[in-house]
């Protein structure tokens, strides 16, 4: 399975690039535009996006203008805006967008929305690589240089967000509300076994860092 | 109740009240004349009557006849003219005509007088009785006493059916003036409904409803000031709309030009604490966490200065010479770096008006001057009768754009002020400005052209030319 494509049109450079920063340690392939007209254009040639990403207020034709092109070749449209006002939301939505996002948001809420809207589509890429770990979250197999390492369920969903979540801390919170369910309330030091037996099933002891307060990060080497 | 139907109400009951004194008043009248005649008919024939029986009896009864001869001469001369409803009498005694006992209850025998002049009379509901004494002196002292009855009972019914009649027709009459009455007031009053119309419509937030009303009564009158004051009212919901509309604009505005560096920051901060960055990746994050700080102060700053325009005024007589040179000197570095040249042209005296506000206008126009035009172009700042101007032979603006550019935070190249350090307050700013001092922004531009941004002052007294 090839890595999910993002189309992304945003005015200001500055939030562009702290997300696409994200985007590429998230394993995504990306094409930025910072006005309308520019992603209208492009997309004739080249439409292969599995979703979109619009800034509303851009300049040359504006996020609801730009839908249309994203509708033709079915790619799923998130607004994000600074407007607030509910009826710019009910618009976007009700013009056939999948999702709408109010700046100032959280990266994390992103992904997972990009995520959520991407496994409505059956397009989400299933498989996740970590040098030469390969994650297939849908057959539930973890292999290491192509041998198959044997992981409980739990060990198994912690590994995931932990893939999922490539170079970005995941606090224990959510390890722990994601894998176990936020009904449960239990120990964190629960989190802290699995990623133990991860470590020591995956050789991961140096990869998955420790962060300090906080939860675990997996981090890919510097070349 | 409303209010016509109060009035109608209370013409009905005045017109009733009218009608059945008027029927009251005249059915009464007619029946006193109508008997009125009946009994002067009936005294002409009891005169006739009594005179040609007088003058029959002395014609045949002589003194010599005995009282019983005499009493047959006196019936018999009376039956020569009278009718069936008269009765003789000699003394208490019945010589002609039908015994009626009650005769005697209605005029007594000795109550009947002897005069002819005045007759006995008795009436009631069913007859009239009349009665004279009539004495012979020549013959004796026999009083013979004449009756003569009319029976009016007929005569009541005819009363009673008239008075009928003039009942019916008084509440015909009454019913069609009703009708009549609710109809006018009803008409005279509908400019009252109409008035009412128009205020609920007004009320429910049509202000523009007004009441039409054709008459030229009061209630025209009423109309009129209602209509004046909806006029009124309208204008000043409409103000209060605008004014709501550019408040919201404005803040919607200002809040959108906050969020987008606050997005930017904190998306930032998020990465550089939770995401496995490079070094070099760090310190761009860090950049730009720093380079949108300032931004944001620069905004806040302006916005600062845009709000409290009003309230900092301070108007003095000002040198426009000064001025102007203050202007120059503000903009100096930047005159430099862009390589124009500017041209001062003054053919006025003084100002009457803020100095800094003012500056800071002119600084923002030459501002904008600046980055509109190319290296070695001259930008022209001057100052005539009534205005002062900044003249570029730039860019210029597109006439979409020229209707727009006072609007806070418009920018017509958004990427392009960006880099230039805009942030789209400039030209709001010194549209505040030039209303604090009762005056207009005027810009006139051509596309490749150039931009004339003038300040015009209302009243020449402002701006003395030399």
């Amino acid at each position: 399975m090839k890595a999910n494509r993002i189309l992304i049109a945003e005015d200001d450079k500055a939030i562009a690039e702290a997300v696409m920063l994200n985007f590429r340690y998230a394993g995504y392939e990306y094409m930025h535009f910072d006005d309308g007209q520019s992603a209208a254009e492009y997309l004739k040639n080249d439409h292969a996006f599995d979703i979109a990403l619009l800034d509303i207020m851009l300049p040359g034709m504006d996020g609801f203008e730009l839908l249309p092109y994203l509708e033709k070749y079915n790619i799923p449209v998130i607004y994000m805006t600074a407007n607030t006002d509910s009826d710019w939301e009910v618009r976007g939505l009700r013009g056939g967008a999948e999702d709408y996002i109010v700046k100032p948001f959280e990266i994390v809420t992103l992904m997972v929305r990009i995520e959520k809207v991407l496994e409505r589509y059956g397009r989400l890429n299933t498989v996740y690589r970590f040098e030469d770990i390969v994650l297939d979250a849908s057959d539930r197999i973890v292999t290491k240089a192509g041998e198959e390492i044997e992981l409980t369920p739990l060990e198994f969903d912690v590994l995931h967000i932990l893939v999922k979540n490539k170079n970005r801390t995941v606090s224990r919170d959510r390890i722990l509300d994601e894998v176990w369910g936020v009904d449960y309330f239990g120990d964190l030091r629960t989190v802290d076994v699995r990623i133990a037996n991860i470590r020591k099933k995956l050789g991961l002891s140096e990869a998955i860092r420790t962060i300090s307060k906080t939860g675990y990060r997996l981090e890919e080497r510097r070349k | 109740m409303k209010l016509w139907q109060k009035i109608s109400l209370i013409c009905s009951l005045v017109l009733l009240m009218v009608m059945a004194i008027c029927i009251l008043g005249l059915s009464y009248h007619a029946r006193s004349k109508i008997l009125g005649v009946s009994i002067s008919q009936a005294k002409g024939e009891f005169e006739q009557l009594e005179s040609s029986f007088r003058y029959e009896c002395y014609s045949h009864v002589s003194k010599e006849d005995s009282p019983s001869v005499q009493n047959s001469l006196l019936k018999y001369c009376f039956s020569k003219f009278a009718s069936d409803n008269a009765q003789l009498y000699v003394d208490t005694q019945l010589v002609y005509g039908d015994e009626l006992p009650s005769l005697n209850s209605y005029l007594p025998f000795e109550k009947v007088p002897h005069s002819r002049d005045e007759l006995g009379l008795y009436t009631d509901k069913e007859r009239i009785v009349l009665g004279c004494t009539v004495t012979f002196p020549e013959y004796g002292d026999t009083a013979c006493r004449i009756y003569l009855t009319q029976d009016i009972s007929s005569l009541n019914d005819e009363i009673v059916s008239m008075q009928l009649q003039f009942g019916f027709f008084g509440l015909v009459c009454s019913f069609l003036g009703l009708a009549v009455i609710y109809i006018l007031v009803r008409r005279s009053m509908a400019g009252l409904n109409v008035l009412e119309k128009a205020a609920e419509t007004i009320a429910y937030g049509d202000y523009s409803s007004r009441a039409i009303i054709g008459t030229d009564d009061e209630l025209a009158t009423v109309a009129q000031s209602f209509n004046k004051m909806a006029e009124a009212v309208e204008h000043h919901v409409a103000e209060l709309e605008d004014s709501a509309y550019r408040q919201k604009m404005f803040s919607a505005a200002v809040s959108h030009e906050f969020k987008t560096p606050l997005t930017s920051i904190l998306l930032n901060a998020d990465n550089l604490k939770n995401t496995y960055m490079s070094e070099d990746e760090q310190f761009e994050a860090l950049e730009s966490i720093e380079q949108e700080t300032r931004w944001l102060e620069m905004l806040t700053a302006k916005l600062l200065k845009l709000i409290t325009v009003n309230s900092e005024l301070e108007k003095k007589t000002l040198s426009i010479d000064e001025l102007l040179s203050k202007v120059e000197k503000s903009v100096e570095n930047k005159l430099d770096k862009s390589g124009c040249t500017l041209v001062k042209h003054n053919a006025a005296e003084s100002i009457h008006g803020d100095m800094d506000l003012l500056q800071s206008a002119l600084v923002n126009l030459v501002d904008n001057a600046i980055k509109a035009s190319q290296p070695g172009q001259d930008i022209i700042l001057g100052a005539e009768d009534g205005m002062l101007y900044v003249k570029d032979f730039g860019r210029g603006i597109s006439g979409e754009a020229l209707n727009r550019v006072t609007e806070p935070f418009f920018m017509e190249d958004k990427s392009r002020s960006k880099k230039s350090g805009g942030v789209g307050l400039g030209l709001a700013l010194v549209h505040e400005i030039a209303e604090a001092h009762n005056a207009k922004l005027e810009i006139d531009s051509e596309v490749g052209k150039g931009c004339t941004a003038k300040i015009i002052f209302a009243g020449n007294k402002t701006v003395i030319s030399r």
